[in-house]
């Protein structure tokens, strides 16, 4: 019992220091220039998700187990319709349907159900004991769920669904040789992108060419090297930010990494790094002592995305557009992290202390 | 370890290379034309002087703007072919600056040669300017004297519409010199008498 409080005094820390570098990055990346939303308020508005987000995690870590497991059936379906309605009834921003709007509160669902679609998935191979027939029944439902995000078209986080499926029929102990299917899937849905998507051409041409023009497809691309080398070791004051503020897109969110390199230099970006990996790897530890298929999924996914959101910024693969978990700005991408989080504490925790709390 | 690696590339061996391609992007190099120097008559008062203003300038079909803070501002309207342009009178340059932040203007600068109701033969003595250069008359022959010396400041601009610039990256390659004025034999109103002025000396 004191392990696990202990376990979660300091998950809760990590998860409080990131939190607060995501607001200073917020504040250090719109500083310079004149937005119409000022770095204050832009600033003040993530530390509200941050508040929001972090009640929702304690309150969906105090459910129990059995209840999510119960619920998860029709908790998929419901956001399935939804994912499907925002392609309808959505709002369209930066060229993607993939928010609905309520007043002035808008969500996206594609982010906020990243635990519906893992807890379902996971729960399809807990209850299946051949697990190459739940690889087929998951793999059927999650070519609904990412091809409804791809229809938004947000390829960036049906690749991050792509990733969770693999971790999850991984994690459930599916054949390697079964495995295979998936990159072959990601290799024909990467030549479709090509050939039906002239901007996906555009984005590779510009990473693998030498030719390709630094002012147009590849200027996302250079963005991020000139901002990552622009902070050195030691990095920038925080409204010095110059680049990040001028010249990186969404310097706040999809490129949130590479500014972080710019404010705090390479020495504050492997800190945090540093604390990514000890998040993962304290929760790995937990999850695995009862082989806790949920919380290592959602651990493993939650990975994926750091990795890929900071190869991206390092210029090591094509451009994606995902968030940062817990840094990145996004009322959206923060609840559907804590929600995640939140999910897994829960299924890490001890039978003693659920009944307990 | 591939990411820490990558960073430690380009904040290493690339960063040098990454500098300067960023110099080259964002670095902007402005000329900046000092006041040319006045021409005095032999009493100290102006013939002709240097001033900067201040001005909207709107096309045609956006002219209601600028009607619009006519009254407040006192703006002397001047229609010139497509385009309207409103002087600000110098009391009213802050004034200015709020509104057209408001009414998203945008407020322009010029230099221009000022010179004090003469007759046209004094005037032709006194000589033309053409882009910051005297090309005849007294204008001409005490160009030098009168022109001063560009400065050229390079800072960093940001590629947004708005354009912000970075005020750590200033710096000054070559400083402003002022030009130096030049003192005339006649007094004004002998001048405006249509007596020819005879250059005095440099000031």
């Amino acid at each position: 019992m004191k392990k696990y409080f202990n376990f979660l005094f300091s998950v809760y820390g990590i998860i409080f220091v990131l939190g607060f570098s995501g607001i200073m990055l917020i504040y250090g990346s719109r500083s310079s220039a004149e937005y119409s939303i000022g770095a204050a308020e832009f600033a003040f508005k993530q530390f509200c998700f941050l508040l929001f987000g972090f009640g929702l995690m304690e309150i969906m870590r105090r459910i129990g187990k059995e209840k999510y497991l119960k619920m998860s059936r029709h908790l998929f379906f419901a956001a399935l319709v939804l994912l499907f309605g925002v392609l309808l009834f959505g709002v369209k921003i930066n060229g993607m349907r993939g928010w609905y709007s309520l007043y002035y509160i808008y969500f996206q669902p594609s982010e906020i159900f990243k635990f519906i679609y893992i807890l379902y998935i996971s729960n399809i191979y807990l209850r299946t004991e051949n697990k190459e027939k739940a690889f087929i029944h998951g793999g059927i439902l999650s070519i609904f769920w990412i091809g409804a995000i791809i229809l938004q078209p947000d390829y960036g986080t049906a690749l991050l669904y792509c990733f969770a499926f693999a971790i999850i029929s991984f994690a459930a102990g599916v054949k390697l040789r079964v495995l295979l299917i998936l990159p072959v899937a990601a290799l024909v849905s990467l030549l479709s992108f090509i050939i039906y998507k002239d901007y996906g051409f555009e984005r590779l041409y510009g990473f693998f060419s030498k030719n390709a023009d630094i002012f147009g497809s590849a200027w996302h691309w250079k963005q991020f090297q000139l901002t990552v080398a622009g902070g050195g070791w030691f990095g920038k004051q925080i409204d010095g930010a110059f680049w990040s503020n001028n010249y990186l897109p969404f310097a706040y969110n999809d490129s949130a990494y590479a500014a972080l390199h710019e404010i705090v230099g390479f020495t504050g970006a492997f800190v945090i790094l540093l604390l990514y990996f000890a998040l993962f790897y304290m929760i790995f530890k937990e999850s695995s002592k009862s082989n806790n298929l949920i919380a290592l999924s959602g651990i493993g996914a939650m990975m994926s995305n750091v990795l890929l959101h900071c190869s991206v910024n390092c210029a090591i693969i094509p451009t994606t557009g995902l968030t940062l978990p817990l840094i990145s700005y996004g009322g959206s991408s923060l609840t559907g992290t804590f929600m995640l989080l939140g999910i897994i504490l829960s299924f890490c925790r001890p039978e003693e202390a659920e009944k307990t709390e | 370890m591939i990411i820490v690696l990558s960073s430690l590339y380009l904040i290493t061996f690339k960063r040098k290379e990454l500098l300067k391609f960023s110099a080259k992007v964002a670095e902007k190099e402005v000329v900046y034309y000092p006041l040319r120097g006045a021409i005095l008559d032999r009493n100290g008062e102006k013939v002709c002087s240097t001033e900067w203003i201040f001005y909207i300038q709107v096309p045609e079909k956006e002219k209601d703007k600028i009607y619009r803070l006519q009254d407040g501002l006192n703006l002397q309207i001047n229609v010139n072919e497509q385009k309207i342009i409103g002087v600000i009178p110098k009391n009213r340059l802050t004034q200015a600056v709020k509104l057209c932040r408001r009414y998203r203007l945008s407020l322009r600068k010029r230099i221009v040669r000022k010179v004090v109701p003469l007759p046209e033969n004094v005037r032709s003595r006194l000589g033309t300017v053409l882009q910051y250069q005297g090309i005849s008359g007294i204008e001409a022959e005490y160009n030098d004297v009168l022109q001063g010396k560009p400065g050229r400041y390079r800072f960093n601009q940001g590629s947004r519409p708005v354009n912000a610039v970075d005020l750590k990256s200033f710096r000054i390659i070559s400083p402003v010199q002022q030009g130096r004025n030049i003192r005339l034999k006649q007094v004004l109103a002998e001048l405006q008498c249509g007596i020819l002025p005879e250059v005095g000396e440099v000031e």
